[in-house]
């Protein structure tokens, strides 16, 4: 027997979709109608959150006048972090949606391997400046806010900053916990795959 | 050309064969329905980036396969791969042996899903864009592995369903 003879199986079983062509006719037209409301759902979506995006750092920019000095710019710092925190945001969203199906096997199991790495470099890359940013933020409108009741004062500032890195330290932690229980059987199914591919 | 106009195209030439892949992965009939239909979301949804470089079947399994992958990894994963010859109640053979036909092209089909069990991803992905009459180049574009290896894989996977076959009629398996 050789392979070629199965080169002559048929399917008794049809595709769930348009099996006879008169009959289905109808169904193929509402599944397209479908796909083109997906495609405007997912339009309307991503305009909706530029435009509440577009809100957020409207409202709090304009509080930006309520403050003056230090704290003016502790604000400032952190209105920036919040526009790259949803800029990430929207990039992931945009990203996910993104994924190439039509890349080579090997390529694309590269790509969802990466994808669902655990804080892969880009991640570092993002990640970071905006810990820093939010923190440098924060340092600025809490030494501020203490400095003007009890005087120049450092106490306060080292608690934040003692709280900041427990806060990223268990954000690290849970991360990675959740990471592992989401994703991780799946990194190790890709990996199989990936191997089986010859990679 | 339309976005809708080449998609229908696609979908008159192609469905029955797209169908058949997802069955080469999937046991369960639900299962494959819903690979089928997420195969051609995901056809629809890629279908701007098709610049006619490569046949519209190469670009359409590229797609088909690599869903059928996501699927496997993915939480809405149900079943595991073709664990059981369940499958074969959806397939049939067009032609067979004129001595018994029914019998015989049933005890094939049997043998052949035991036999696609035995084979990792990478091989099973093969036979699968084999059967559907993808040439050596074909399947090289669209699983990536190059054009040689392919070959070979094709080569020992004829070798080792000849020789199992073999073994099977004579009754040492």
């Amino acid at each position: 027997m050789e392979l070629d003879d199965f080169r002559n199986i048929n399917i008794k079983g049809t595709p769930p979709e348009f099996n006879q062509q008169e009959q289905n006719k109808n169904q193929m037209d509402t599944f397209i109608e479908e796909l083109k409301a997906a495609d405007s759902r997912e339009r309307k979506k991503i305009v909706g959150f530029i435009i509440i995006f577009g809100i957020f750092v409207a409202v709090y920019s304009s509080s930006l006048s309520i403050h003056k000095g230090t704290m003016r710019d502790g604000f400032a710092i952190l209105v920036l972090a919040f526009v790259l925190i949803l800029a990430y945001m929207l990039f992931g969203y945009l990203r996910i949606k993104r994924i190439n199906y039509t890349a080579p096997t090997i390529q694309f199991l590269g790509e969802a391997k990466k994808r669902h790495s655990f804080m892969p470099p880009r991640e570092w890359f993002f990640v970071v400046p905006l810990l820093a940013l939010l923190i440098a933020g924060g340092s600025l409108i809490v030494h501020s806010a203490f400095t003007r009741y009890f005087g120049v004062t450092y106490w306060p500032l080292t608690i934040y900053l003692l709280f900041m890195a427990c806060v990223v330290g268990v954000g690290f932690w849970a991360s990675k916990k959740h990471w592992k229980r989401e994703k991780g059987e799946m990194l190790e199914k890709i990996r199989k795959m990936q191997q089986e591919f010859g990679e | 050309m339309d976005k809708e106009k080449l998609f229908r195209e696609m979908l008159a030439e192609n469905r029955n064969r797209i169908f058949r892949i997802c069955c080469w992965y999937f046991e369960d009939a639900d299962e494959r329905n819903d690979v089928f239909q997420e195969s051609l979301i995901r056809i629809w949804e890629q279908l701007h980036s098709f610049r006619g470089q490569s046949k519209i079947s190469t670009w359409v399994f590229r797609v088909v396969v690599n869903t059928c992958l996501t699927w496997l990894r993915s939480d809405k994963r149900r079943k595991t791969i073709i664990e059981s010859g369940r499958s074969i109640e959806t397939l049939q053979m067009v032609d067979s042996s004129p001595a018994d036909p029914d019998q015989f092209a049933e005890e094939k089909l049997s043998f052949f899903h035991r036999f696609l069990e035995t084979l990792n991803l990478a091989d099973r992905t093969l036979v699968s864009l084999y059967l559907e009459e993808q040439s050596t180049k074909e399947m090289a574009e669209i699983t990536g592995l190059s054009e040689a290896n392919v070959r070979v894989k094709i080569f020992r996977i004829r070798e080792q369903i000849k020789k199992e076959w073999e073994d099977k009629q004579n009754g040492i398996r």
